[in-house]
């Protein structure tokens, strides 16, 4: 069978098989591009021209589909050269009957640039994959930052609310123990100097009281040191004998004082029995010495749920959960309000008279440990009302 | 000396009110003392007192208003500011010091021993 000039010399690939797979035909642009002359192929086995995975490709696939439907277009195979080079190939078959007999017809074009396309395309998915996968990465990596952060915050309110209270102790060593030494030292020097027996018993009454409030003073920062590093022993406890336990200790500090408690009924909380006592007596005690002269010492306590952000120090962040108000009310001489920040400071007095000005720092150290707030508010010769905030936390 | 002078002691120690008050009066009996417990307290008689004192003794240590915020109130004040202060501290801070020493105020640590007391008494009046 002799070919048209123009279609052995069109741009592309001509040849067509028997069912055997014997090449019948083949134009001069396939013979130019593998390397065969015509003669050589011709006649031969579809296999010269076609690598392994071609062979498989069309006794699996093509030639199947072939005699199924009469045709199969855009089939991308590889032809081989002479040198067994490796040409993609895009192809279309079509099963013709010509002198009775079955030939399968194929036309092709090279498709190297396809080829080099799609290489680029899998490169640029695989670059987005990789992209893609390495930006996860990074949100995990953003996300345990974040949480670092405030980890850190946390740890950073920690650590100064740690150098408040150790600047606030150095100032009680330096200052409030000093204090007393120092009186010390100048009554016992009076006390050498003068002759006069009334001046002497004076002057060693004073020097007794400056060692009493030493031994406060010593006691006091024992209390506060206990509370720093005692763990809490927490527990379900009842509020209404921590009241009455917390009285009984308060009245013992006042001779002849009665203290008298209007509350409602409490409720058990989870905490350090021993704290919270201690935290009320304190409470109860600036209620017993700050009362008006020639009253009997009251106070009225409440209680209340409320609903709180649980997180105090991490702005934007909130979890609101349940905490017990506790309001502790008196009717003493109070204090001018503007200053009730410093009521917490350790040995910070409000009133000159009495009181080492411990209490309320010990309230707060109590507190804190129970992760609770505690305020204080005040009106001059009206009352103070102490408020606590205590997380509703189950065992 | 003149008669009728009156210094303003700012203490909320009533053992150093008492030793220091009987100190001065030991030396001039004339003297009349008044005391606030606190800088609050000071400042309120400042504001209401006819005759302003010829002298200020702050101690720095004190509830509420403390010596360095009442001494800072008072020299912001344009009818307080020329009273002489004198600081009588037991404040064992250097930097208290160098701070009032620097803006040229006497800075008096408050004595271990009685005889002390008489000579920062005679201190003080020299100033008033």
């Amino acid at each position: 069978m002799q070919l048209l000039q123009q279609f052995d010399e069109a741009p592309c690939f001509y040849f067509c098989t028997s069912d055997n797979g014997i090449l019948l035909q083949v134009n001069e642009t396939l013979c130019l591009k593998l390397g065969f002359s015509k003669n050589e192929l011709i006649g031969k086995k579809t296999e010269i021209i076609f690598p392994v995975a071609t062979r498989i490709f069309q006794q699996t696939h093509l030639f199947p589909l072939l005699k199924m439907q009469q045709y199969a277009h855009e089939i991308f195979i590889s032809l081989q050269t002479k040198n067994k080079e490796q040409i993609p190939v895009l192809l279309n078959a079509e099963r013709k009957i010509i002198d009775d007999e079955p030939v399968n017809v194929y036309i092709g074009i090279e498709v190297n640039n396809r080829k080099k396309f799609e290489d680029e395309l899998i490169a640029a998915k695989k670059t987005a994959e990789l992209a893609l996968s390495e930006n996860t990465a990074l949100n995990t990596a953003k996300e345990q930052l974040q949480q670092r952060i405030e980890q850190l915050d946390e740890q950073m309110q920690l650590v100064k609310k740690q150098n408040k209270e150790l600047q606030q102790f150095n100032h009680a060593i330096s200052h409030d123990l000093q204090e007393p030494l120092r009186k010390l030292s100048v009554f016992s020097d009076m006390i050498l100097q003068t002759n006069n027996k009334d001046q002497h018993e004076q002057n060693i009454k004073k020097l007794k009281r400056v060692l009493e409030q030493m031994r406060s003073v010593m006691s006091g920062l024992q209390q506060y040191i206990w509370l720093t590093g005692n763990l809490n022993k927490a527990g379900n406890i009842d509020l209404n004998a921590v009241i009455k336990q917390a009285k009984q200790q308060s009245e013992s500090g006042f001779p002849g004082v009665n203290l008298s408690i209007q509350q409602q009924q409490l409720p058990f909380i989870y905490a350090d029995e021993k704290q919270m006592v201690l935290l009320f007596c304190h409470i109860f005690s600036n209620a017993i010495r700050f009362r008006k002269p020639g009253t009997n010492a009251l106070v009225k306590i409440t209680a209340d749920s409320i609903k709180l952000n649980r997180f105090q120090n991490i702005r934007d962040k909130y979890q609101y959960t349940n905490f017990l108000k506790i309001a502790i009310i008196d009717e003493g001489i109070g204090f001018d309000a503007a200053y009730k920040e410093q009521a917490f400071e350790l040995f910070k007095r409000l009133h000159t008279s009495s009181g080492r000005g411990l209490g309320l720092a010990l309230c707060k150290k109590i507190i804190d440990n129970h992760y609770g707030m505690i305020s204080i508010d005040s009106i001059e010769h009206k009352g103070t009302t102490v408020t606590l905030l205590l997380p509703e936390r189950a065992e | 000396m003149e008669n009728n002078k009156t210094i303003l002691y700012v203490d909320d120690d009533e053992d150093d009110v008492e030793l220091l008050t009987d100190a001065i009066r030991g030396i001039d009996p004339k003297v009349t003392i008044a005391i606030a417990k606190n800088g609050a307290e000071a400042l309120t008689y400042l504001q209401s007192v006819q005759k302003l004192p010829c002298l200020i003794v702050l101690d720095l240590n004190m509830p509420y208003l403390n010596g360095k915020q009442t001494f800072d109130k008072i020299k912001a004040d344009s009818s307080l500011q020329h009273i002489p202060v004198i600081v009588f501290s037991s404040s064992a801070n250097p930097s208290d010091k160098a701070t009032f020493n620097s803006l040229g105020i006497d800075f008096i640590t408050k004595p271990h021993n009685f005889s002390a007391i008489s000579e920062a008494a005679i201190r003080m009046l020299s100033n008033c």
